[in-house]
């Protein structure tokens, strides 16, 4: 008796069965079990947390990076929530340094890098089926964005309660990005120090980062001094990354 | 059915990537010339992993006479392929470096009974440096004294221990999994098979049944008792020759998920799956695939977009598809894949999944991309991306990512890592580095710098340096004339010039930025940036 009710269980899941998010049974679901429930916030590493009133990136808010550190932050934000088994997009940042998100922290097999069309209703339409499938996503807006196709994606990323990252990438290497966002959280990050280097000597080792967090979901705007990358980052090895041995 | 093991070679080259890596060539395609060595005399192989080939003794060794003959023919025919693959890249390598790319290059080849002890064959073949022929019927004596530390090393010929592709993971697992037995006392196989099954199976769960088989000399999966299920043909015909690759696989797609639904139907799923390709102008190209715990769809157009890229660039069709037939060689009882609590796949690898291969439907399979270790000292050229359709995300390890066991590379930036960074293919911003009187800083063969840098000028804005690290010489190659390279790598800390640009106001007056520059053929050019 027992096994049967597990072969029954098993046995769904055998048979591939096309879920579209939007139509059908789960939006039957979603309107008669009326609005999402209110999920934990991600998680985010040490020196970060103490930033963000809620100990954690609240799902469904757009947090929006500036600054010359913007990416660095980013990806450090992000880090906590990969090592928890979240998946990161990270859409229109071709040049992407994978080994600084490695030393953020962030766990490498559960990074995707999308390159969509620039068009902006391209561009939110495949924004829009990542944000299906994925917790984080690290983006860099098009110039031609219009901010009615921001609104539209925000709605999404709320319904689908992920954490959307707009960046502000270096103008010395992109066309001007427009924050056509209205951002939930506003995180400015400079550096205020680089120690290491010299005329000519040395090298950089550290970056000392000012980040201060504010926007409309910060009641008071919070500031720290931190330094990246943070030795906590990446030292602490995740639970999940590594399956349990057979012993 | 009788529970008999097939008799099968197995040649093994333990350090393909390494060698693959020295010949500057992905360890896919370069393998694919020893591939075709071997099809030579075997028409149809199994490339388990790129570095391990299978196939069958059956019709091969009758036709060349024995066993002994057909190991002597291939061994003689890889060291052929492998002397050839080398000296076509290495040109005018000069001896050193010849011998190093030699070691990495060093194979076995084995026949015995059975995946495992035709793997443990190779392995002494290789110190042996010569073929070794296990006779028929003795492999399971044979076997019984092989130390089980030998399972570690055929990880790749005789699959994972759990669900899963060979990885990195499960080389630790093996590990684990032999500690535990040399700590139980059981050092041989013959020890291990000595146990009873169920014994095994109450300390190792479903791999301790396959542990069990091993040992005593059988394959690894059990022969499907019961009524096979009704045939499916799986062919795929076009009306007209098909040109482009993603059409091929996309059209394929579809059918692989019928089959393994169909098989799936059924309880069962297919280990062994041969895929016969044909162009219009009846080229052909047949191989045989393997994968320990059974084809999911994707895990079929991954071996199909493999075989197809080694085609085209190997035989070159000369005309379009018409043809793609996939027929399933072995079956096992489907354990079904429960999702797991701690580890293993989750819904949120699932879900990551469908997003992802929904996107590339819209966009095309190039615009989503998963990054791969590819270990090297220019920081673009670190990790290289791979299409997201030629990885199967839901298995995706830290190990299939990164492969840390290469160990740092010398002369690779040091920490901090680069947010940012620019292929010298890319087109990277124009960089021009100055000196105090606005000459173009050059550095000369002895790597000094003909002045200190003062300002550098991207695109149409001007920087003022403020500090700087370097130079640093990178020589590559130097060896090899063709694919030589000198550069040198300047680290310039720098903040923009005030009054020459009209936003000033926006950006703060402090705020200085870090990046790297390289001097290569006499131009400097962007090569990361600390964003």
């Amino acid at each position: 008796m027992r096994l049967r009710r597990l072969v029954a269980y098993v046995r769904p899941s055998l048979g591939r069965t096309p879920v579209r998010y939007g139509e059908g049974v789960t939006t039957d679901l979603r309107t008669r079990l009326g609005a999402p429930t209110l999920r934990a916030p991600l998680p985010v590493v040490d020196p970060l947390a103490s930033l963000f009133a809620e100990g954690g990136l609240v799902r469904g808010r757009t947090v929006a990076c500036t600054g010359d550190a913007a990416l660095s932050t980013a990806l450090a934000l992000s880090a906590a929530a990969t090592r928890a088994g979240s998946w990161l997009a990270v859409v229109d940042v071709p040049n992407l340094g994978i080994a600084a998100a490695i030393e953020a922290g962030v766990a490498v097999e559960r990074i995707v890098l999308a390159q969509p069309p620039h068009a902006s209703r391209e561009w939110v339409t495949t924004v829009a089926a990542l944000v299906e499938g994925f917790d984080v996503l690290i983006v860099a807006p098009p110039a031609s964005l219009s901010a009615n196709d921001a609104r539209r994606l925000q709605t999404r990323i709320m319904a689908r309660q992920s954490v959307l990252i707009v960046v502000e990438l270096p103008a010395l290497t992109s066309s001007a990005s427009s924050n056509v966002f209205s951002s939930d959280l506003d995180v400015r990050a400079d550096t205020v120090a680089w120690s290491g280097i010299e005329q000519g000597g040395s090298h950089i080792t550290q970056r000392t980062v000012q980040v201060r967090v504010e926007g409309r979901r910060c009641a008071s705007p919070r500031e720290r001094t931190i330094t990246l990358p943070c030795p906590t980052m990446s030292s602490a090895q995740s639970p999940c990354s590594t399956p349990p041995r057979v012993s | 059915m009788l529970d008999t093991p097939t008799r099968v070679v197995v040649v093994q080259f333990p350090h393909w990537s390494s060698f693959a890596f020295a010949l500057g060539r992905s360890a896919r395609s370069a393998f694919e010339p020893i591939v075709r060595a071997v099809v030579a005399h075997a028409p149809l192989v199994e490339v388990t992993a790129p570095g391990v080939i299978v196939f069958a003794t059956r019709g091969p060794s009758r036709y060349v006479g024995g066993d002994e003959s057909l190991a002597a023919l291939v061994h003689s025919a890889v060291g052929d392929a492998v002397r050839a693959t080398a000296g076509d890249t290495a040109g005018a390598t000069i001896g050193s470096a010849f011998d190093a790319q030699r070691s990495h290059a060093a194979f076995g080849v084995g026949i015995a009974d059975g995946r495992l002890a035709a793997g443990i064959a190779s392995q002494h073949a290789l110190r042996a440096s010569e073929p070794v022929v296990v006779p028929a019927n003795e492999s399971s004596r044979w076997l019984a004294t092989a130390p089980v530390r030998s399972l570690v090393d055929c990880v790749e010929v005789i699959g994972a221990v759990g669900a899963g592709v060979p990885g990195a993971d499960d080389v630790a697992s093996y590990r684990d999994v032999v500690s535990l037995l040399e700590r139980l006392g059981l050092y041989r196989f013959g020890d291990v098979a000595a146990l009873d099954e169920s014994h095994l199976v109450a300390r190792f769960g479903a791999f301790g049944r396959d542990l069990s088989r091993l040992s005593r000399g059988l394959d690894r999966h059990p022969p499907l008792v019961g009524e096979p299920p009704p045939d499916r043909v799986c062919l795929l015909q076009f009306d007209g020759p098909v040109e482009s690759r993603d059409t091929v696989v996309n059209a394929v797609e579809e059918l692989a998920s019928q089959l393994v639904d169909h098989l799936g139907a059924q309880g069962v799923a297919m280990v062994r799956l041969h895929v016969v390709i044909e162009s219009d102008h009846g080229e052909r190209s047949e191989r045989m695939w393997y994968r320990s715990e059974g084809f999911s769809a994707r895990a079929v157009i991954e071996s199909l977009r493999w075989q197809l890229d080694a085609w085209i660039l190997h035989d070159a069709p000369t005309s379009g598809v018409v043809m793609v037939r996939l027929s399933p060689e072995q079956l096992i009882v489907n354990a079904g894949r429960q999702s797991a609590l701690w580890g293993g796949e989750r819904d949120g690898d699932r879900h990551a999944q469908r997003a992802v291969r929904r996107v590339a439907d819209m966009n095309g399979a190039d615009s989503v991309t998963v990054p791969a270790w590819r270990g090297d000292r220019d920081p673009a050229r670190m990790f290289q991306f791979v299409r997201s359709d030629a990885v199967d995300l839901e298995r995706r390890t830290a190990g299939d990512a990164v492969d840390l066991a290469t160990g740092e590379w010398r002369g690779a930036l040091p920490s901090p890592a680069p947010s940012l960074v620019f292929d010298s293919t890319d087109d990277a911003p124009k960089v021009r580095v100055l000196d105090s009187l606005g000459r173009a800083v050059a550095i000369d063969a002895r790597h000094a710098m003909s002045a200190d840098p003062a300002c550098v000028c991207i695109d149409d804005d001007t920087y003022d340096v403020v500090a700087w690290a370097g130079p640093w010489p990178v020589e590559e190659r130097w060896w090899d004339a063709r694919r030589a390279r000198r550069a040198v790598r300047l680290q310039l800390l720098v903040r923009q010039r005030h009054g020459e640009r009209s936003d000033t106001s926006k950006t703060d007056a402090s705020a200085s930025r870090a990046m790297v520059a390289v001097l290569e053929r006499r131009t400097w050019r962007l090569a990361a940036i600390y964003a």
